[in-house]
């Protein structure tokens, strides 16, 4: 058993070798895609209409970034990688602000979303392992 | 660094510019093609704006209906207006009905100045009622105490309700509604002091209520009279269940807590019915705010309906337009490079692309937009419900066109951005 892990192990290693961007970069560009298209029909919802009228135009810019940033890291680009990163923190600080003016007076809601936890292990582990070996360049 | 701001600026204003008038190249070069793509934004556009307008329109009719019968008013029935599965239905039919005795009792338990509480009956009209040769009949008459004004909010356009005096001497007072009124003096402002009759009584016009049409609940004050319920119950059958009779509180100010009030209504209420702990309440506490409150649910599902429709469609252009620059790209390779050798940077490259591609999606969704405004004048006088275009829902569409855009054309653009010049200046 042990012995046919190691080897399935160094079959992946060996293909990722070859291929020029990691399966786990692919998988993080693949996965954050499918992410945006979920929030798309949210962001334009007419409950986030109803909260403020610019607030879709806002969730719209970051959606728009998010994927211009995958797109990046998808080029394996180091400014795709902190583009996500800035966009990920931004998008859950404007959630948590919703919440908190949407909330009773006196109680504040610091809330991470599903969505922004896992992202943010991902991209910490995925920038730990590849981010030096990264392009600097657009 | 002002004269670079400037610098900056001009470039980006002759780079939209430019972009733009690529853009309208690549839509009359390859028309088929290009209008095809756009086509697929128009449509989308069109579905999810047209929903969205829809679902504005119904929820402002229904925040206007529940406004209609007293916004935060709680109403003390027999019967609840929502019915889970399997309720017990025979339990209900047992129950008494609200009483104008329980009124009194329960107005003690409250402030006057915080709160307002009425009692009333609504029975149909078993005559008519007239003016003269004029007479109106198939009308819902309701007996009212003192408070309904105060309770229901109700505007008038002449005269007056009736006061708490002339409610305790049971005055044979009648507030007429607009639609009986105009019917009956022709001019709804020639009502006021005379005198109309109605099951062979005569009642004294103190007012007239404006004009209010049909609610969602296909109801009006147009087709009512507001007698005081201690008149009414010389000559109506209110006691029956078909007088329906309800007890209504509605508090004063906004500040107030709802969930204190329904406790202690249904505290004095089971003290009124002197019901035991054991014994489950006999009463419904029915709360107007809950049916906007349940309605939110329809309008979600009618959004993902729309999202349904239209999201497809736009995925379907945004594929198109992904297209249509690729092939943009194609062709303007040998272009790119000599840009790049005289100095056109990544990001220049870049941002013409992708401001073409924005001003593609852009040109659909206005045509989306300009389509669902006709649609809307072109349906409206055929509907029941009053629809626009607001101005939440054009900027919904252009966010929705340039995200479309945005997400469409990075990828063409970027790799337009990529290319090498001196590769690329094979090409020529």
């Amino acid at each position: 058993m042990k012995k046919e892990i190691t080897h399935l192990l160094d079959g992946l290693y060996k293909l990722s070798k070859t291929m020029k961007r990691p399966w786990y970069i692919s998988l993080f560009c693949i996965v954050g895609w499918l992410w945006l298209f979920v929030l798309f029909p949210s962001i334009f919802s007419p409950e986030t209409k109803k909260i403020h009228i610019l607030l879709p135009s806002l969730y719209g810019i970051i959606v728009a970034f998010l994927f211009i940033a995958l797109v990046g890291v998808w080029h394996l680009k180091r400014w795709g990688l902190e583009v996500f990163f800035v966009f990920l923190f931004l998008k859950n600080f404007i959630d948590n602000m919703v919440t908190y003016s949407s909330a009773h007076e006196g109680e504040i809601h610091l809330t991470l979303s599903p969505g922004f936890i896992f992202f943010f292990i991902y991209g910490v582990i995925l920038a730990a392992i590849y981010y030096t070996k990264m392009q600097k360049e657009l | 660094m002002l004269q670079k701001v400037q610098e900056y600026f001009i470039t980006l204003i002759s780079l939209v510019g430019e972009a733009f008038m690529l853009a309208k190249n690549a839509l009359f070069s390859n028309k088929i093609r290009s209008w095809l793509s756009l086509l697929g934004v128009t449509i989308g556009i069109f579905s999810v704006i047209l929903v969205f307008t829809f679902i504005d329109g119904l929820e402002r009719s229904i925040r206007d209906s529940v406004q209609s019968i007293g916004g935060n008013v709680v109403y003390i029935q027999k019967w609840p207006w929502a019915f889970g599965e399997d309720y017990p239905w025979w339990k209900y039919l047992e129950r008494p009905l609200p009483k104008y005795d329980e009124w009194l009792d329960l107005k003690k338990h409250f402030d006057e100045d915080k709160y307002a509480i009425t009692f009333c009956v609504s029975v149909f009209s078993s005559g008519a009622i007239k003016y003269q040769k004029n007479s109106v009949s198939d009308f819902r008459v309701i007996g009212c105490t003192y408070e309904f004004a105060r309770v229901r909010g109700i505007n008038f356009i002449a005269g007056r309700y009736f006061s708490e005096s002339e409610f305790n001497q049971g005055k044979n007072a009648v507030v007429l509604g607009y639609t009986i009124a105009k019917n009956l003096f022709g001019n709804p402002m020639y009502a006021l002091n005379n005198q109309v009759v109605y099951n062979g009584r005569r009642l004294e016009v103190i007012g007239v209520l404006k004009e209010e049409g049909k609610n969602i609940f296909n109801s009006s004050s147009d087709e009512v009279i507001l007698i005081p319920y201690l008149y009414a119950e010389k000559f109506l059958n209110v006691k029956g269940e078909s007088a329906n009779p309800y007890i209504a509180v509605k508090p004063l100010s906004d500040d107030y807590d709802e969930n204190a009030l329904l406790s202690q209504l249904k505290i004095h209420m089971r003290k009124i019915r002197k019901l035991k702990p054991s014994e489950e309440d006999n009463f419904a506490l029915n709360q107007s705010s809950l049916i906007e409150k349940n309605t939110e649910g329809l309008f979600s599902m009618l959004s993902v309906a729309g999202w349904i429709i239209g999201g497809f469609s736009i995925l379907v252009s945004a594929f198109g337009i992904a297209n249509i620059m690729f092939v943009s790209v194609k062709e303007r390779v040998s272009i790119i490079g000599v840009q790049k050798a005289l100095g056109a940077t990544k990001i220049f490259i870049l941002l013409q692309f992708l401001i073409e591609s924005v001003i593609l999606t852009l040109i659909g969704g206005i045509i989306g937009l300009v389509i669902t405004y006709l649609t809307i004048q072109l349906i409206q006088p055929y509907i029941d419900l009053q629809i626009q275009l607001s101005l939440s829902n054009i900027l919904l569409a252009i966010n929705i066109s340039i995200l479309t855009g945005i997400i469409s054309g990075f990828v063409p653009a970027y790799s337009a951005s990529q290319l090498n010049p001196v590769e690329a200046m094979r090409e020529v």
